[in-house]
């Protein structure tokens, strides 16, 4: 059912705005709930950001200069940086397109079997935090040591193996990370499109294949170019994994070098200048993403949804299944394996015997006198709470832009998006300056964390609503409104019932890149406000993998039972992952 | 006449102040009572270092039986999580510790021309083996550790493992073999690689590219990828964990260079504005008596700085028995750091 819009005669702009002003008089209520949507997300996002563009417009004494946004574009190893960041995050989005996309129709679309495994394999691999993907392919791919050479080496003689210390390396495993964006977003929208587009074509004489790749793919193309922008963004803001392959591969990314001027001695002002180009990027992809969808709407939600019939692809279901099963042993089995062999050693680099095997890394998690309860509550709290404020505002603010005629929507998308690909190390500078002094003096507390986070991955739950809405037809609303039903009622009613399942992964994308946040959590944190990555990261600087691997199995099967309880709770046809 | 009757007074007058700054500074040492009952009546330490956890909790608890009614806390993170801490306190206008602990000597001294640590004198600073403390009194290294070389028993025969640092970095046999903590990462790596410049000459760096060094976030990941043979030999790791790794049963032997082998410091100082600034006081000068030296030395591996403490870390050589380079916070502060950021950028990381 495509929307088709007719074309009105232009009003002058005074009818305009005195329109505007009796539709906002009318409904008070959702200007006064839309008014406060805005206010707080501008806040969140635009005061911190402010804060670091004035840091980085002065010297260390408080001069006003440009110095250090020259120096970023001039100086040699910032350049070969941001270069370094561009080609890499190239390299993830075009190698998560051809990952995801075949994997995604595949579940969505066709008889191959295993579906409801691999997209819950999928959701593993995007819990894992990329630094930890990147500890277990140093484990399985180092050069030397590494497993799969080792393997390689003492099995078919392969003298020399590849090594995951390159910039190849680094695509894989943020790739790794990374795919299931797409897949997710692909996979959903495949899922909530009216199957009877597909049928239409199979009966105008068009094969299964073409039939459902001809139609799908191009109504589901705001979904793909969205996480692919999204996947480039998250590429150019890691900072995990590139930590830890990029010093042993003698490369900067943009963010380890912003990392590097945190310390001996710390540049902040240059630092907060060389999140720039990263900003810079941000707003480049939203104009394509803006450029790619166009004024195409793409209503496939309709009031009577209808179960797509799969697609019967003979023995391609067995060639996808298998290069599915590729794909997660890769991203899921062989990280996993590696982890949960090493959680289980009394240490490290000793071999798996019995006598090395505890489960002492485990039974940590339950030691007072270490900070992990503490970390693992945190992390609980922080995750859930982010999640459950990013998908409320993301569901008002959405509605204002994708529902309304009111000016300044694109301004607000960007703002909602730009923080979405930011370092969240340069970002948190901001929020310490910004909240280091009364009246909001929250720096030192957990309070602190749920503002930033919400700030940091609000375009999460911005995007997977908004793409909901964007499917779902204005019909059953305006269906509503004519019947009498206030704003407030149709939404709550009609839409949210409809957007359930989108906000449902809404909220678990959030949750999920909430408990797995590094960057800004390891500026904010102090005694007492510790997160599970941050006592990750911790054991590893402190050279304790085996601990370090069990707090990552225990914070991936945490993200893995949310989500299955998540799955109960709404149903599973609800879930779109 | 009156010329030099006005000198002779004038000499008289300032007497007091010739008689040395640090001569007046030791007069007004309080006692370490005086200092406890301040203490006290702050009613808590902050404890933050590069300490490994379960060192810190042992000197710790021992503080606290000596010390009753100070409830004590600690925050392990290697020297760069730790600045980085540090840092942002800093910028919040914050202090979270009483006495921090570091390995950076450049860190050390900003923080010393920044105001943001304050003097301690010791009673007994003479004790103390020269280079290991600031001579205006604002830090001092708490413990030091050898930056042993280390080889992997399972990869390498003992008659195989090299035991020269110039062979190890001109020889082509070793090409590919050596992991190292990124000497800009912090004060222990500088020290390593300024004992290899100081053993081979700094051309070396010209080609270091093409040695393939595996470079790690921190000795502890380096000692990791020796033990895991990721790379068979290390020029430097931290000694305390070299001595823990082996005696946990790790494949690792120690080597002693024919060159001498380089010492780290692990640098103490309490802030200028800290929370408990007494008990962070008592805490480090409790730390550097020889009952709190010998206990660092049991419960972290370290040697003790203080030169009547002949204690060794797991019967190993007393330092006095080691070929050993103790370089000065000063040299490490000049040529380690010139020669950390020489080295990011011959291999492309600057």
């Amino acid at each position: 059912m495509t929307g088709v819009t007719f074309p009105t005669k232009a009003r002058p702009l005074h009818l305009r705005a005195l329109a505007i002003f009796e539709d906002l008089r009318q409904e008070w209520l959702r200007t006064i709930i839309m008014v406060a949507a805005v206010g707080i997300v501008g806040w969140l996002v635009l005061y911190p950001l402010a804060i670091l563009f004035n840091l980085g417009l002065h010297s260390r004494t408080g001069a006003f200069t440009f110095d250090n946004y020259i120096t970023v574009f001039s100086e040699p190893g910032l350049v070969s940086a941001l270069v370094n960041s561009i080609v890499i995050s190239a390299g993830t989005t075009v190698a998560s397109l051809l990952i995801a996309l075949p994997m995604a129709w595949a579940v969505s679309r066709t008889t191959m079997p295993g579906k409801q495994f691999i997209r819950l394999a999928v959701l593993i691999a995007f819990v894992m935090p990329n630094f930890i993907t990147a500890i277990a392919w140093i484990l399985l791919a180092g050069p030397n040591a590494g497993l799969l050479n080792v393997f390689m080496r003492e099995v078919f003689g392969v003298a020399k193996g590849w090594s995951v210390f390159s910039r190849g390396g680094l695509i894989l495993v943020l790739t790794f990370s990374f795919y299931p964006l797409i897949f997710f977003a692909s996979a959903a929208a495949l899922d909530n499109m009216d199957p009877s587009y597909e049928e239409a074509a199979q009966m105008a004489g068009a094969s299964a294949w073409r039939g459902s790749l001809g139609i799908s793919l191009p109504l589901v193309m705001p979904a793909i170019v969205s996480s692919s922008i999204f996947v480039f963004l998250e590429a150019m803001g890691a900072f995990g994994a590139p930590a830890a392959i990029g010093n042993a591969a003698y490369f900067h990314t943009l963010t380890t070098k912003i990392y590097e001027l945190f310390s001996y001695p710390p540049r902040f002002e240059l630092a907060a200048a060389a999140a720039t180009p990263i900003i810079a990027f941000t707003v480049l992809g939203l104009m394509l993403q803006r450029y790619a969808t166009g004024r195409r709407r793409f209503n496939v939600i309709s009031a009577k949804p209808k179960v797509a019939r799969a697609v019967d692809i003979g023995i391609g279901r067995w060639i996808l299944f298998a290069f599915s099963m590729l794909v997660i042993f890769a991203s899921v089995a062989l990280p996993l394996f590696v982890l949960v062999r090493t959680s289980l050693l009394s240490r490290w680099g000793l071999p798996f015997t019995w006598q090395n095997l505890t489960f002492k890394n485990y039974a940590a998690l339950f030691d007072t006198s270490t900070i992990l309860p503490r970390a693992v509550g945190n992390s609980l709290m922080v995750s859930a709470g982010t999640a459950s404020i990013c998908v409320v505002l993301a569901l008002v603010i959405v509605w204002l832009i994708e529902r309304t005629k009111l000016p300044g929507r694109a301004l607000l998308t960007f703002i909602c998006t730009v923080t979405f690909a930011f370092p969240g190390i340069a970002l948190a500078v901001g929020f310490v300056l910004g909240y280091r002094e009364p009246p909001l003096a929250l720096y030192g507390t957990i309070w602190l964390f749920f503002i930033a986070f919400t700030a940091h991955r609000f375009p999460f739950a911005f995007q997977f609503v908004r793409n909901g809405v964007k499917q779902l037809s204005t019909e059953l609303e305006e269906a509503g409104r004519m019947s009498g039903a206030s704003w407030t009622r149709t939404l709550v009613d009609i839409s949210v019932p409809l957007l359930k399942s989108g906000m449902m992964a809404a909220w678990m994308m959030v949750f999920a890149v909430t408990l797995r946040e590094l960057s800004m959590a390891v500026l904010l944190n102090v005694r007492g406000t510790e997160t599970m990555p941050i006592a990750i990261f911790n054991f590893v600087d402190n050279g304790t993998f085996e601990s370090a691997a069990a707090v990552s199995v225990v914070l991936i099967a945490m993200s893995i039972l949310s989500v299955a309880i998540l799955r109960r709770i709404a149903g599973k046809a609800q879930m779109e992952v | 006449m009156r010329h030099r009757l006005g000198t002779l007074l004038l000499g008289i007058l300032t007497l007091p102040i010739g008689l040395t700054h640090e001569a007046l500074a030791q007069a007004t040492v309080p006692t370490m009572d005086e200092l406890y009952q301040a203490a006290k009546a702050e009613g808590a330490v902050d404890f933050g270092g590069a300490v490994k956890e379960d060192a810190a909790q042992e000197l710790l608890q021992a503080f606290s039986k000596k010390y009753p009614g100070i409830k004590v806390s600690y925050t392990r993170r290697s020297t760069e999580p730790m600045v980085q801490l540090i840092e942002a306190d800093r910028l919040a206008n914050k202090v979270s510790f009483d006495l921090i602990n570091l390995t950076e000597p450049a860190d050390m001294v900003r923080y010393k021309t920044e105001g943001f640590v304050q003097p301690v004198p010791l009673p007994d600073r003479d004790v103390l083996l020269p280079g290991t403390y600031d001579p205006d009194n604002y830090y001092y290294a708490l413990g030091i550790t050898p930056m042993y070389g280390i080889y992997n028993t399972a990869s390498l025969k003992k008659a195989e493992a090299p035991t020269s640092l110039k062979a190890l970095v001109s020889d082509p046999k070793w090409i590919g073999k050596v992991a190292i903590s990124r000497p800009s990462r912090g004060g222990t790596g500088a020290a390593a690689l300024l004992n290899v410049v100081d053993a081979v000459g700094v051309d070396f760096l010209k080609n270091v590219k093409e040695r393939d060094i595996l470079l790690t976030r921190g000795n502890e990941a380096a000692v990791s990828s020796v033990i895991s043979g990721e790379r068979p030999v290390s020029w430097g790791v931290s000694g305390y964990r070299a001595l823990e790794a082996k005696a946990a049963g790790s494949p690792i032997e120690l080597i002693y260079w024919d060159e001498g082998t380089a010492i780290a410091q692990f640098m103490g100082a309490v802030p200028t504005k800290a929370n408990h600034p007494n008990a962070g006081k008592l805490l480090l000068r409790w730390l550097m008596t020889k009952e709190g030296q010998e206990l660092h030395v049991k419960a972290a591996d370290f040697y003790s700085p203080r030169k009547d403490v002949e204690l060794a870390p797991r019967n190993e050589p007393p330092l006095s028995k080691l070929k050993i380079n103790l370089f000065g916070n000063d040299r490490l502060l000049k040529t380690g750091q010139e020669l950390s950021s020489e080295f990011d950028k011959a291999v492309g990381l600057k």
